[in-house]
């Protein structure tokens, strides 16, 4: 009688992926100002397409979001960073 | 406020590639003088070197870029960016005043260091995971152990043993009773 009742209560082992808690890299380490000139931090921001990764994705605050994108903008100008991926 | 130079900028231009390296240190050393005639205090002076572009411009394909760091004021800001688009050394320059915005930024980076701790509600689903497993084990077993508690449990009969122990309890009990 105890042992049917035990499993049955126990919750089934959840299918959900465990997603790893996406986290701010500017929070984190305390960057205040995104430097349009930081080629590499810049470009670890910028995938294949050339498109700015979307914060959901990244984990980007919104505040450091906005400033990211500035900063790629500025980089993009002075051909850093391209607009477009060939 | 007439000329404050408070403010603080980041310029940084590209040279034709068409101009050696001595070539184009004579093109940054004419916008240093420029610079220093126009008031300016250069805080930062980096040539970054000769770099592929990320797309061409003018059929350019590389360009060596240079970086000023500055304080000035407007005007000679102005009058800098006038001289640079009429150059035919400088492929495409980019001045931004930046003093507020670090200001800004360091401003939001010690806020969020000074609130720390956000990671304490780790555990909602760990805690009440376990907890109806025990519950239904302590409800259940009582009347398998009741009769046990006669003749051979007594060392530990109240408290509600471990899941794994009470089977054994319970198959003990119903020997020793019957010899």
């Amino acid at each position: 009688m105890a042992a049917p009742s035990g499993p049955a209560r126990r919750p089934a082992k959840k299918k959900f992926f465990v997603r790893r808690k996406r986290v701010c890299k500017f929070t984190v380490e305390k960057i205040g100002y995104i430097d349009f000139k930081d080629v590499k931090l810049l470009q670890s921001f910028v995938p294949e397409r050339a498109k700015i990764l979307p914060r959901r994705i990244s984990g980007t605050s919104a505040f450091y979001q906005r400033k990211l994108a500035t900063a790629i903008k500025r980089a993009r100008y002075l051909a850093f960073l391209p607009y477009v991926a060939d | 406020m007439t000329e404050t130079p408070k403010r603080l900028y980041d310029l940084v231009f590209l040279i034709v590639p068409e101009k050696d390296e001595q070539g184009a240190a004579e093109v940054v050393e004419e916008y240093r003088k420029l610079l220093t005639d126009l008031g300016a205090i250069i805080d930062k002076d980096e040539s970054m070197g000769r770099r592929r572009l990320a797309y061409q411009i003018n059929k350019k394909t590389e360009a060596t870029y240079h970086n000023f760091m500055f304080r000035a004021g407007s005007k000679a800001v102005n009058e800098l960016q006038r001289k640079m688009k009429l150059s035919e050394n400088v492929l495409r320059y980019l001045t931004v005043r930046i003093d507020e915005e670090m200001r800004h930024g360091q401003k939001i980076a010690r806020r969020v260091k000074a609130r720390p701790s956000r990671a304490l509600p780790a555990s909602p689903e760990s805690a009440p995971a376990p907890a109806p497993a025990p519950a239904a084990v302590e409800t259940v077993p009582p009347p398998e152990v009741a009769p046990a508690p006669e003749s051979a449990a007594a060392p530990e009969p109240v408290p509600a043993p471990e899941v794994v122990a009470t089977p054994e309890a319970a198959a003990d009990a119903p020997v020793q009773p019957e010899s």
